[in-house]
């Protein structure tokens, strides 16, 4: 996340309530998965748009479809019928290759277990997406040590992630999904393995990227505490969109 | 940070593991120098050979002689060309150490005079030249049985049977690898005289000195030419030549040095490959990740095959280090045991080279499956398997 965004996350961001157009966009989407002979489908016929600049929370029962959704959203799952569309691109016509540079610039991911490396510190970690860019070792720094900051981990920037707590880790691959400016965060279960006061703080983290950098939020959640920090609420099951979703409190 | 860094780090991150296999390729890197270092010294000799050297024995092998005055025939072959002399291996043992071998020839004095690369002192020449029982030993072979100018010894004779004393005279040091210095010469004609009706008046090998080099191929024909059709036929050929052929009767034992140096490279291949099959397969899911926040498959593959290449030079490095002292170790025991016949036992540049390149190279080849297999693992699959 570059210095300017940061001022202008301190400026607002986008004006809530303005109107706004949408940045994820699926239509008609299938998705079947094959094993052995048998297909068995995942998501139906599922439409959905996105608006740019909202946090929205994917909630559901076990096997419903969204960590599905959420994957064909962030380009590193592919549809079996329909179309993608996710910041003015057609997902669905990418190849393999072209999907990984699509996302390296597109897309932030947050993992339910962080999934940082363990053997680099959190400051490498953060760096990680950053050496597929051009940019000079000073400006990584620089974007490393902002990263870090947004996420209140500029005093930790030299441990090793085994010498953080679950929420310091979080907090950390949080860093790293943002360090690049991506327009889209995808986040599969960021409190899962949180404890609630660790919990609280991720989300309080996610809605401050959302509100403060306009980050565009897409959380799949079981807990419903946790998706009611999120503006919109949607609800799969059998691998359909239920009725529209509800404001979380935040909002 | 950067791509080696992050290869370098993947590559450490279970220092044990990594450890364990880099003393595995610096073990197997030992082992294959041992072997190239002794296929190199068991050839030593060969290659130094001298191109103005020709030897004539008998057509049908080195064991069988030919008459003693094919020497005054072959002399009138050559003429000015060059010089001509004559030896027999002799195959004698010492009786104090019969297990123990070392070269031993009867040899015509002339014979000397076409080695330069032997050097004996002035007197030393003089005393073994004036004793009809005087022995030449190599500074090697003085060495090992402790031997000195002056003494009276003894061999026994395995294909010339008998008792043989003798005074050792003169003890050699040699300026050229091709040749060693554990052989002994004693006087052809002490040894002659010894022999039977039946055997005497026979010699192993003639020997020429070409005065130009160019001509060995001329003078080998016309002797062979000369000898065709008679009850010993020759054959002529270069030192070279014939040192190889000599060599060839070990030929077996060489090649199967040699296939037991390719199984080395074998295992130490598998070392690798089943490493890095472990190491890629532990870390499926940080491939994943790194694929999902923009990886390309051709870093996965370059990560992998580039931690093959690091564990592989770790311990290329490791194995040349340690095969320096083994090595020196087993020179000093070959030259004990079998006094500089082997050659010079020295770890050579182009064989260090050699197996720091192939251990590179077989580092790679073996972090080719893993590799292929970590750049494409779907992200979907990976991820969820350690959810």
């Amino acid at each position: 996340m570059s210095d300017d965004n940061l001022e202008a996350g301190k400026n607002g961001g986008v004006a809530a309530g303005a109107a706004k157009k949408a940045i994820i966009k699926l239509r008609g989407v299938r998705k079947v998965y094959k094993r052995d002979q048998q297909e068995i489908p995942v998501l139906e016929g599922i439409d959905l748009d996105i608006p740019e600049g909202s946090f929205e929370a994917l909630m559901g029962p076990s096997g419903s479809g969204k960590t599905t959704l959420l994957n064909l959203i962030a380009g590193i799952d592919n549809v079996s019928a329909g179309t993608v569309e996710v910041a003015g691109t057609d997902l669905t016509r990418l190849s393999e290759g072209e999907l990984a540079t699509w996302r390296s610039r597109n897309i932030g991911f947050i993992f339910q277990f962080y999934n940082l490396l363990p053997v680099f510190t959190a400051f490498q970690n953060v760096e990680l997406p950053l050496l597929l860019t051009n940019l000079s070792k000073a400006e990584r720094k620089k974007r490393v040590e902002t990263a870090l900051r947004v996420v209140g981990l500029e005093d930790r920037m030299d441990h090793y992630p085994r010498q953080l707590s679950g929420g310091q880790e979080q907090r950390v691959a949080i860093a790293r999904a943002i360090v690049t400016d991506p327009t889209i965060l995808v986040a599969d279960e960021p409190t899962g393995d949180l404890d609630r006061k660790s919990a609280e703080e991720i989300l309080k983290l996610l809605d401050l990227l959302h509100r403060k950098f306009n980050k565009t939020i897409v959380m799949v959640t079981h807990d419903p505490a946790a998706a009611q920090s999120a503006e919109i609420i949607r609800r799969l099951d059998k691998g359909q969109l239920l009725a529209d979703g509800a404001a979380g409190p935040f909002r | 940070m950067s791509f080696f860094l992050l290869i370098f780090k993947s590559a450490f991150r279970n220092r044990l593991r990594t450890l364990l296999t880099s003393v595995g390729v610096a073990i197997a890197i030992v082992a294959f120098l041992f072997l190239r270092t002794f296929i190199g010294a068991w050839y030593g000799g060969v290659e130094n050979s001298a191109s103005d050297r020709i030897i004539v024995r008998n057509k049908i092998s080195i064991t069988f002689e030919l008459p003693l005055n094919y020497v005054d025939k072959v002399r009138q072959i050559v003429g000015d060309k060059g010089q001509v002399s004559y030896e027999n291996w002799f195959g004698a043992v010492n009786p104090k150490d019969e297990r123990g071998f070392f070269a031993n020839m009867a040899a015509d004095p002339e014979v000397f005079k076409m080695y330069p690369e032997i050097v004996i002192p002035p007197d030393q020449w003089k005393a073994y030249a004036e004793d009809r029982m005087g022995a030449i030993i190599g500074s090697h072979l003085a060495e090992k049985y402790g031997w000195k100018v002056g003494d009276k010894i003894t061999l026994r004779g395995t294909i010339y049977p008998g008792d043989y004393d003798m005074n050792v005279r003169a003890i050699y040091t040699s300026t050229s690898r091709a040749v060693d210095e554990a052989t002994m010469w004693f006087h052809w004609k002490y040894f002659n005289e010894r022999q039977s009706e039946t055997r005497k008046d026979h010699v192993g090998l003639i020997i020429i000195k070409v005065n130009d080099a160019s001509q060995s191929t001329a003078v080998g024909q016309a002797i062979d030419k000369t000898f065709a059709s008679s009850a010993a036929e020759t054959r002529t050929e270069s030192e070279k030549q014939f040192q190889l052929e000599f060599l060839s009767m070990a030929s077996a034992l060489i090649s199967a040095i040699q296939v037991i140096s390719g199984v080395v490279l074998v295992i130490l291949m598998l070392i690798l490959a089943n490493t890095l099959a472990m190491a890629t397969r532990e870390r499926t899911t940080e491939y994943a990740v790194m694929r999902a926040i923009g990886f390309q498959q051709r870093h996965i593959v370059g990560m992998v095959v580039g931690e093959g290449f690091v564990i592989a030079l770790t311990g290329a490095v490791l194995g040349v280090a340690l095969a320096t002292p083994i090595l020196k170790f087993f020179a000093q025991l070959f030259e004990k045991q079998m006094g500089g016949f082997l050659g010079n036992f020295d770890l050579e540049l182009r064989a260090v080279v050699l197996a720091v390149v192939v251990a590179l190279a077989l580092g790679m080849a073996a972090a080719a499956l893993p590799a292929r297999r970590a750049g494409k693992l779907k992200i979907v699959d990976a991820l969820r398997r350690v959810e």
